[in-house]
């Protein structure tokens, strides 16, 4: 464990530790916000979302309500839908041979058929201006933060147009999360931050975990062989991606009152402590041979890329769905993957996501 | 060590030796038992994995959980 003092938080990077700060609520609270900052107080770069800043009990009965509205089986039936776009999208790339993995692939595929699940109209480029605002606050108010906000603060009153009943299509899940609140389920007034967080959480983190995989296939024929013989690895491929390249790099917690200890440190209560979950992910004591990318790697279920325990990403399956259909689109129909110069990131306070990948491609 | 018999869509049986405490799911992909999906990977998020418990050895179970619960229809 160590202090960033200029940060004003504790920090663990190893997996062991991580995962008790992401799974022990009891002693490392939601509550004041995962973000640097503490939400309990007025200059907060974050305001309190109902799902993410709740612990059990209270965190429970709102999973719990949103758990019904996005259930399995009610993801599994979006599976074909995600199908037909990935094909449609793939058509698209063979007409040539080189695409941009981020803008062509990822992105377009993600806005594609994620708005659609939730019944929410949105232009592209505007949700991921959002993104890098969202994600940049729940880091330090730096200059990345600073630039992000001062670029979507003339766009957020659309923002919050966008979120509201009347413009979502009936039968996604926005407006079935408006209506669960109407019938009691969720506390009144807590809806738009509800479908906030899903339609937020289903974005950037989808985009940059795909560009990521299509990032690493790339660098690696072998790997593209082995998805192409066997395509029920996408699922494992992404997994692995999302292991590899952590797209949320840190999530914080804070220190409730009392004796808390973590290993053989003690620590004081009301202190913000920042689970390093991209370092956890690569940490030797757990993972052999941690920077290698191996889509046979038994990752599903074992990585912190989705969080941990209570808080785990509720969207998980729909990501999964997402990237399996694009994936095994791209292996059936694409023999040789290949980098076509070198790929750019975004530079994005607690986020790690590709800005472009050029690759090259020839069809089978 | 605990015998756990699969018997696969097809109709096969394959029998596997599993450590107490072990994960049946985890047990089954080990050996390569494709026919469990597990598209979560045991995090209690897919419900692929469903489990019938013969009434006489519900009481050697822990309970269910509230997440458990969710899952469930």
């Amino acid at each position: 464990m160590v202090s960033l003092r200029k940060y004003g938080t504790y920090a663990v990077g190893r997996f062991e530790e991580v995962k008790t700060v992401l799974s022990n609520h009891s002693r490392f609270t939601t509550t004041a916000g995962v973000g640097l900052s503490d939400i309990r107080k007025p200059d907060s770069l974050r305001v309190k979302n109902p799902l993410l800043e709740a612990d059990p009990p209270a965190h429970t009965g709102i999973r719990a309500g949103l758990m019904k509205i996005m259930s399995p089986v009610v993801v599994r039936r979006w599976k074909a839908v995600f199908e037909r776009e990935a094909e449609a999208l793939v058509d698209g790339l063979l007409a040539g041979d080189r695409f941009d993995g981020v803008r062509d692939v990822a992105e377009t595929f993600i806005a594609g058929v994620f708005p659609g699940t939730v019944g929410i109209t949105v232009e592209r480029e505007k949700v991921l201006q959002f993104g890098e605002l969202n994600f940049n606050s729940n880091g330090p108010r730096n200059d990345f933060y600073l630039r992000s906000y001062e670029k979507v603060k003339p766009l957020l009153p659309w923002f919050e147009e966008a979120f509201q009943r009347r413009n979502l299509t009936p039968g996604g899940m926005g407006t079935q999360i408006y209506d669960a609140e109407d019938a009691g389920v969720f506390k009144p007034g807590t809806a738009v931050g509800l479908v906030r967080v899903m339609f937020r959480g289903g974005f950037d983190t989808t985009i940059s975990g795909l560009a990521a995989a299509l990032n690493q296939l790339a660098q690696s024929p072998e790997q593209w062989a082995l998805l192409r013989a066997n395509p029920r690895l996408a699922v494992g491929a992404f997994d692995e991606a999302l292991r590899h390249e952590s797209p949320a790099r840190l999530m914080s917690r804070t220190t409730v009152e009392g004796d808390i200890t973590l290993g053989q440190y003690k620590l004081p209560g009301d202190a913000k402590i920042s689970a390093f979950i991209g370092a956890a992910n690569r940490d030797p004591r757990r993972w052999l041979d941690p920077a290698k990318f191996d889509i046979q790697r038994p990752t599903p279920g074992t990585h912190l890329a989705f969080g941990a325990s209570a808080h785990i990403c509720i969207g998980m399956l729909i990501a999964k769905f997402e990237a399996e259909a694009i994936l095994v689109a791209l292996a059936k129909r694409i023999r040789t993957i290949e980098p076509d110069g070198a790929p750019s990131y975004r530079l994005v306070n607690t986020l790690r996501t590709l800005a472009s990948l050029p690759l090259r491609i020839t069809a089978d | 060590m605990p015998r756990a018999t699969f018997v696969l869509v097809d109709g096969t049986r394959q029998e596997l030796e599993v450590p107490t405490g072990h994960s049946l799911m985890q047990a089954a992909k080990e050996h390569g038992l494709d026919d469990i999906v597990a598209d979560c990977g045991g995090v209690l998020n897919c419900a692929t994995c469903h489990v019938f418990v013969d009434a006489d050895h519900v009481s050697l179970c822990p309970a269910v959980t509230g997440t458990e619960e969710q899952m469930l229809e």
